[in-house]
């Protein structure tokens, strides 16, 4: 179940990854998502950060273009997923494709 | 000190509309201390692998509730351990035993999952992964996705290299009675079959399962009995909960750790395995595991997958059962199921399933994406 406080105090990870970059080495298109993420289908990217070597974050990607193994996105703020019955409304980071015809 | 599986029972798996966790503890757990020809009062100790009995069922307590099922008056514990429940169970009971804390033990794994929509048996399950990986809207089948494109980049896999391990398994459970899926698909069904997360489509993926399975552990005491199987290594690896934060994604470490350890413990080589029972919640977890057990080279599991290495008829065959895509996946029973089927192979019980070669066989259950494994490997006397 969603809080408000249970957001809150996760903000520290939640936002970490904001304006960061990297390059996607793995994705998927999820076709049935797990409940509160109605919106289906969606890509979830695992990302290579630039900055730091082998760390690896995953998330959503913003729009519907397909990514490819190698192209560079960057962390954005977005919704995530859907309101909860108590209405709670979760925000946290997405990554948006930077340059789609770049694989290096 | 020898540990030896005394009984051994498995219920029917699937969609079991007339039975709740309760009818499925009792079934397997009176059948396996039948099977054992022990008494309940003559257990000491009782041990239930379970994962989502309090999500699913509102009961969390199973410990309390199959020694009143049963009439048992002994101490219970309940272990979780994700998908890995029923193995970790098992593990648990060994562990007990060969502390000299128990001599006569009882194990269980159920799970009772389809009276939840997929969306919330979906959820339910993440509760096995990371926060990061929930906040991405990831699944279960989508954590699997993720390798399976990495192992096919760096492999060439196609995606009828992976299908391949569905159409196996259910090849092997349409010989299976107590199968949820006793038909077999051709590798132009399940190549076609709908995408759930695009690599893995339908026939890649393991289904929600009704079904429990029990196994009574004992000290061995020197007689000798008929149809006895022993337990020559039982291992466990736990590994960090996401997969950002693991080296490869394609392989297992807490596999390939338990792995190791389960073959030094035995004292045989990977060569000396007759038959295994491997974690395939999804197809590239098979290819994943024959490869990080030491059964092929890294790299090689799908080749010699194509080449029929792994069936019915081949060297080495994995899945007899129908594994978790065909017999089921109700997730705290798996990994005692998976030891009951060894079992029932290496008594040569196994009926029109049976394996040629059958001296040794090996249990392999995963929890998450490798957050946990469990190995045993256990040999006919």
């Amino acid at each position: 179940m969603k809080s408000a406080v249970r957001i809150w105090r996760d903000r520290k990870q939640r936002y970490k990854y904001l304006g960061v970059r990297g390059k996607v080495v793995s994705f998927t298109k999820i076709i049935h998502g797990p409940e509160g993420f109605s919106k289906s289908p969606y890509w979830v990217v695992l990302v290579e950060l630039e900055s730091k070597a082998k760390t690896r974050v995953e998330a959503q990607l913003v729009g519907r273009q397909a990514p490819k193994i190698g192209v560079k996105v960057v962390g954005v703020m977005r919704r995530l997923g859907v309101a909860d019955k108590q209405g709670v409304i979760e925000y946290g980071v997405k990554f948006r494709l930077v340059d789609l015809g770049s694989t290096t | 000190m020898k540990v030896i599986v005394g009984g051994v029972y498995q219920t029917k798996f699937g969609e079991l509309w007339d039975k709740n966790l309760t009818d499925l503890i009792f079934e397997a757990g009176s059948q396996a201390l039948a099977d054992a020809r022990i008494k309940p009062k003559q257990i000491d100790l009782v041990v239930v692998g379970n994962k989502l009995g309090g999500k699913m069922q509102g009961q969390d307590h199973l410990a309390s509730l199959t020694t009143e099922l049963l009439g048992i008056e002994a101490p219970g514990v309940r272990v979780e351990a994700a998908c890995a429940s029923g193995g970790m169970a098992v593990h648990q009971a060994i562990q007990a035993i060969r502390a000299g804390e128990a001599e006569r033990v009882l194990v269980i794994g159920a799970e009772k999952m389809t009276d939840a929509t997929n969306g919330e048996v979906g959820a339910a399950l993440m509760g096995a992964a990371s926060n990061q990986e929930r906040r991405a809207g990831l699944s279960f089948v989508g954590l699997y996705a993720l390798m399976a494109r990495a192992y096919m980049e760096k492999y060439g896999a196609k995606r009828e290299d992976l299908v391949r391990v569905g159409v196996k398994n259910h090849e092997h459970a349409s010989l299976n009675p107590k199968a949820q899926f006793q038909f077999k698909v051709s590798l132009e069904q399940a190549k076609n079959s709908q995408m759930v997360a695009e690599p893995l489509g339908l026939f890649d993926c393991s289904p929600i399962t009704d079904g429990a399975a029990a196994v009574v552990l004992l000290k061995q005491n020197g007689v000798r009995v008929k149809r006895q199987v022993e337990i020559l290594a039982s291992q466990m690896a736990t590994d960090s909960l996401g997969l950002t934060e693991r080296d490869s994604l394609v392989e297992i470490r807490a596999t390939k750790w338990a792995a190791k350890r389960a073959y030094r413990e035995a004292g045989i080589e990977t060569s000396e395995v007759d038959l295994a029972e491997v974690h395939d919640c999804f197809s590239i977890a098979e290819i994943l595991a024959v490869e990080d057990l030491g059964f092929s080279k890294k790299g090689d599991g799908f080749k010699e997958l194509k080449k029929g290495r792994f069936g019915l008829k081949g060297e080495l065959p994995v899945n007899l059962s129908g594994g978790l895509k065909a017999c089921g996946h109700p997730v705290g029973a798996t990994g005692v199921k998976q030891i009951v089927e060894i079992v029932t192979q290496l008594r040569g019980e196994a009926g029109d399933r049976q394996a040629k070669k059958g001296r040794v066989g090996l249990a392999h259950n995963v929890g998450g994406t490798g957050g946990t494994a469990t190995v045993h490997i256990l040999r006919k006397i």
